[in-house]
Formats: structure tokens, sequence, C-alpha cells
């Protein structure tokens, strides 16, 4: 489905987008994929939705990681091409304070949602979105849980047992990850 | 004018948190004309399948806008499997939907398995394309029943859910001693080999089914008044289910033929003979329900063909008691009841996963909910719910 030849070639012929280079010591599978700089982003995806040796219409989905010690959050979009029957895997960086990162929920409005959700989770901001608001968890809730410094604060829910919560010291601070 | 539902100013709570920080909704869903009105369907009713919000605006009969509201079940899967070691989380797999979740695990194992590159035996891939597809009849027998009784026919559930099914459900629980969430499907291959002649009281079932599968086209798929709820009713276009990112039987009923087994043949799916099930081409409900229908007969097909072709052998590859996955980054996925079941998993060389995504297909199908009914009456609002067959666990995870 995901190869590293189409990978290659998309980066060849689409300008602004780059392959993503190897890692020493890490497995990627599917190990073709590009990466993106993240103010072209929203051109970029509509060039590989409309161009017609790709075509990729069929957001499969998005997801954010949050590597701390990088000090970024990692944007993955996977992509897919009901007509060529092929997929891509789209990457783009942004850094961990003030993340900002333009929508693409108006090129395949399958991605509305999944925006939605990585605002919720790790709090970061799609602009001209139109309706970023949080889905999973509630308005008002505080911090954004899937950030690895999150920290979990004691509510009426804990049994009391919880109040050890693994990842923090002590003192209740984070402890950062070896 | 304020509307009851969304209260202006949202009472304040002891302790000073507010109910809400803002308008709940997007769009002008809470400017209501004279001659319109908000309705509030769920978080609590029959017909949403679980714990789904949908708010709907209408002009006498008519919908003109909708949004679904989602969120009720969340219980931070994705959050918990990081503190959890790889084995524990196949458990959490489960619980996401829940009406198929041998897949569930599979999708899991899938991606661990890729990670550590594992060979899986051959009797246990079998063994996995059995229940899996077993478990895929199942999960559309339900649909099958709820979506009757959605509509105003109860009789269909009572053969599909309370006689079927339950006969899956005890070949399930004959091998791997649970009824709904099986954790079965493991890291390496299966948990255990089936018992003694499990292959045989399966075959016996498919026999069973090949009868009861003309009940259920007469119930149903032929009924008159059936197909008059059904056709017409919900349309979606091919382009716009693809732009949502549709998957499975949704976008099938739409037209384009993607599946996941027979484009990306995964364990050993490329040694069996059986057709897409498709739909005639509208993308309304009735399309929806026929590549469903089809399906359970599709998947028998595929059941069977396993049964015969099922070697001896073992059924764990070689898996060390406790892992650590090396660093790396995997995406996998397969084709669940309800679509692409994909996971996406982060190692950093320890026992517990850095990042775990699900994607979920119920959670991006349900997308299209607000788009797709609008237009229609308040009736077909039950019927578009019901033909998309989501499972709010997978949804809200």
């Amino acid at each position: 489905m995901f190869s590293t030849d189409l990978a290659k070639d998309v980066a060849r012929k689409i300008p602004r987008l780059t392959t993503v280079p190897e890692k020493p010591n890490f497995i990627r599978d599917p190990d073709g994929q590009v990466m993106v700089l993240p103010g072209n982003l929203h051109e970029v995806c509509v060039n590989l939705r409309d161009n017609p040796q790709y075509l990729f219409d069929l957001p499969l989905q998005m997801t954010a990681v949050d590597y701390w010690k990088e000090n970024i959050f990692e944007l993955v979009y996977c992509l897919y091409s009901t007509k060529l029957r092929q997929g891509l895997v789209l990457k783009t960086q942004v850094p961990r304070s003030g993340p900002e990162i333009d929508s693409v929920s108006d090129v395949w409005p399958g991605m509305n949602w999944q925006e939605r959700e990585v605002y919720d989770l790790f709090g970061i901001t799609f602009k001209s979105h139109p309706y970023l608001k949080r889905i999973l968890m509630w308005e008002g809730f505080p911090g954004y849980p899937l950030r690895k410094d999150y920290v979990h604060l004691t509510d009426r829910y804990d049994s009391g047992l919880e109040i050890g919560t693994p990842g923090l010291d002590e003192k209740g601070i984070p402890i950062p990850p070896k | 004018m304020t509307s009851p539902i969304f209260p202006s100013n949202p009472p304040k709570i002891d302790g000073g948190a507010s109910l809400s920080t803002g308008p709940v909704f997007e769009t002008k869903i809470e400017q209501v004309e004279e001659h319109e009105m908000l309705l509030n369907l769920g978080p609590q009713h029959p017909s949403t399948h679980g714990v789904l919000r949908v708010v709907l605006k209408l002009d006498g009969e008519i919908i003109t806008d909708a949004v679904p509201d989602v969120g009720y079940l969340h219980r931070g899967v994705e959050k918990l499997s990081e503190h959890r070691t790889y084995p524990m989380n196949i458990v959490l797999s489960d619980r996401n939907d829940y009406l198929g979740a041998m897949t569930n695990n599979w999708a899991f194992c899938l991606a661990v398995e890729k990670l550590l590159k594992v060979e899986i035996p051959p009797r246990a891939e079998y063994i996995r394309v059995i229940v899996g597809e077993l478990n895929r009849v199942a999960s559309h027998m339900v649909f099958y029943g709820t979506y009757g009784i959605d509509l105003g026919a109860f009789t269909p559930f009572l053969h599909s859910f309370g006689r079927d099914r339950e006969e899956i459900l005890d070949l399930f629980e004959e091998i791997s001693g649970a009824r709904i969430t099986y954790n079965y499907i493991r890291v390496g291959g299966i948990m255990l080999d089936a018992p003694d002649g499990w292959i045989g009281r399966v075959q016996a079932f498919l026999e069973r089914m090949k009868p009861r599968l003309v009940e259920y086209d007469k119930l149903l798929t032929f009924n008159p008044i059936f197909k008059d709820r059904n056709i017409g009713i919900g349309k979606l276009s091919a382009e716009k289910a693809v732009a949502y990112g549709f998957t499975g039987p949704n976008l099938r009923a739409s037209g384009p033929t993607c599946d996941l087994r027979k484009d990306h043949p995964y364990s050993v799916y490329k040694d069996f003979q059986y057709d897409v099930a498709l739909g005639i081409g509208g993308g309304d409900c009735y399309d929806r329900f026929l590549v469903r229908r089809q399906e359970i007969s599709e998947s028998l097909k595929i059941v069977e063909q396993a049964c015969k072709k099922i070697p001896e052998g073992p059924v764990m590859g070689k898996v060390a008691k406790v892992y650590r996955p090396p660093a790396g980054e995997v995406y996998a996925q397969v084709e669940a009841p309800r679509g692409w079941l994909g996971s996406y998993l982060v190692s950093d060389g320890t026992d517990t996963p850095y990042r775990y995504h699900i994607r979920a297909p119920s959670f991006i199908n349900l997308q299209a909910l607000g788009e797709m009914v609008k237009g229609w009456k308040v009736a077909d609002v039950v019927a578009i719910l019901g033909s998309l067959d989501f499972v709010l666990g997978e949804v809200d995870r």
C-alpha cells in the first residue's frame, strides 16, 4: 500500500517536499515518507489531491506525536488514493511552544474531526479551521492529555491510590523521559 | 431568540468552574428563526446505538441543520496505553469496537508484529481469518437486527441477534473463553489452538446458516415497506464519501470498490476466492444495508474455504514472554466490520508504547452525518444513523 519508490517519486516531482531522512536504529514501516515545512502544508496537500499522477483523495488518518526530547510535535498525515490504490505518509513538524499549523479540512472534509481531536488532546491550533473546539474532552478541561508533560490533577473520581501518578516525582514535578 | 437547550449564561457550579466556556456549537445552529425549532436527539436514546447526541434544527418536519456531539464514552485509551505494556494493551483494544473485538486485537497485534518482525505460523493465520470473518458476520448480524428495529421491524432482530449471533458467540466462547471481549489474537499468533472438533462445529454452523440467509432476505431485504423506508434516502455521492474518509461497507455502498483484503492483502487473504460486496451504486441507506447483507454471505464463503484449507502446526511464533520492541514507528491496518481499522504505533524501545493512535473507522464515518441528514425528515434521521453502523465505543475511544 505504501511504497518507498512512490514516496521518492512524489518528493522529486512536487516542489517543497522532501523525503524523511533515515534514522539509525529506528524502524520505519512504511519507510517511504515525505516531509513538508508547516508553512507549505496546505499548498502541498491541494497539489497531492489534484495532481492526476497521485490523486490522494481519501484522508486515511492524521495524528500527532509529542517528541518531548526534540521539543517538537510531529504531525502524521496518511493519505490514500482510491483510484490508484496507493498510499502516502506525509509528515510535518511544529515547535512545542505555541504550536500552530494550517488546517486542511477544506481540502478533505474528513480531516475536520481528526484535527479537532489533535487540538483537543495536544493543543495544536489549526488556523482557519471552521470550528476548532474540543471533541472528546469537555469544554474547560485543564490541559492537553496526550502531551508528555501533562499532569493528572487528582479529582473526585480518583480513589486516592492514584496520587502517586506515574511520571511525577515526590514534589509533583514531571519527570522527563529517559 | 435564545433557546432553552443552549442558555446564553451557563449556570455556575459551586467551586467556580463553569459548565461551559462558550457557545456549545458551531455554525448558526443556535440562531433559530421564528419558523424553526431545535430538537435534541440523545445522548440516551434507543436509536442512537449508544451515547451519541445530535442537535437537529427543524423547519416543520424537514431537517435544516444537524450537529453531532460525541465524547460521552471517552475513556482515554490512547493515554492509558502509554502506561501499559504491549500485552496489556490488547485487552484495551477489545473495548473500542466491542462488536468486532477480534479485528481490534488483530489491528493492534499486526502493528506490534511489524516492529518485532515475527513470523506467524500458517495455522494461526488461518484461525485468525476464521475468527475475524465470523466476527464480521456477528457484527453485521447486530446491524441487521438493530437496523430492522430502528425502522420498526422487530422480528428480524430475534433471528439474527437472538439466534444466529448467539451461535457464533458460543463458538467464540469455546475457543477463547469470552463472548464479547476475547483477547484471543496475541502478538505472534493466537492464545490457544482451537479445541478438538471446533472446526467441524464451525462447518456445521455454516451449513445451518445457508437456509437462514434466505429467511433474512424474505424478512428485510425484499420487504416492500423496508425498501420504501430506505431506497433513495440519505444519498452520499462517491466523491463526497471518499473526501469524508469513508472506508469499509459505507464507502463500497457509494461506489468505490476499495477492500483492503483484495487490494492490499494481509495475513492469508490471498488464498481465498470471494467477491467484494457492492451496493447498486446509489450510496443510499438501502445500498449500505445491501453491502452488509452481502458481506455476511461473502465472509461465510471465506470461512468455509479456510476451514477446508487449514493446516496443522503450531499457533504461536517465536515471541519472548516479556518483549521490548525496537525503537520505530509502524502503521498497520485491517478491514474491520466498520471500515479500515488502523494502528499507528511509535515505540521508544521500552515495554510500553510511546504513542498509540487508533484510526477508528466509526469516528471518521460519523463526521458526514450532519451533511447526510440535511433535507430529510425526522424519521429518516433514524434510518441514516442506523445505516452508518457506528459503535460509540470506537468513536470516543
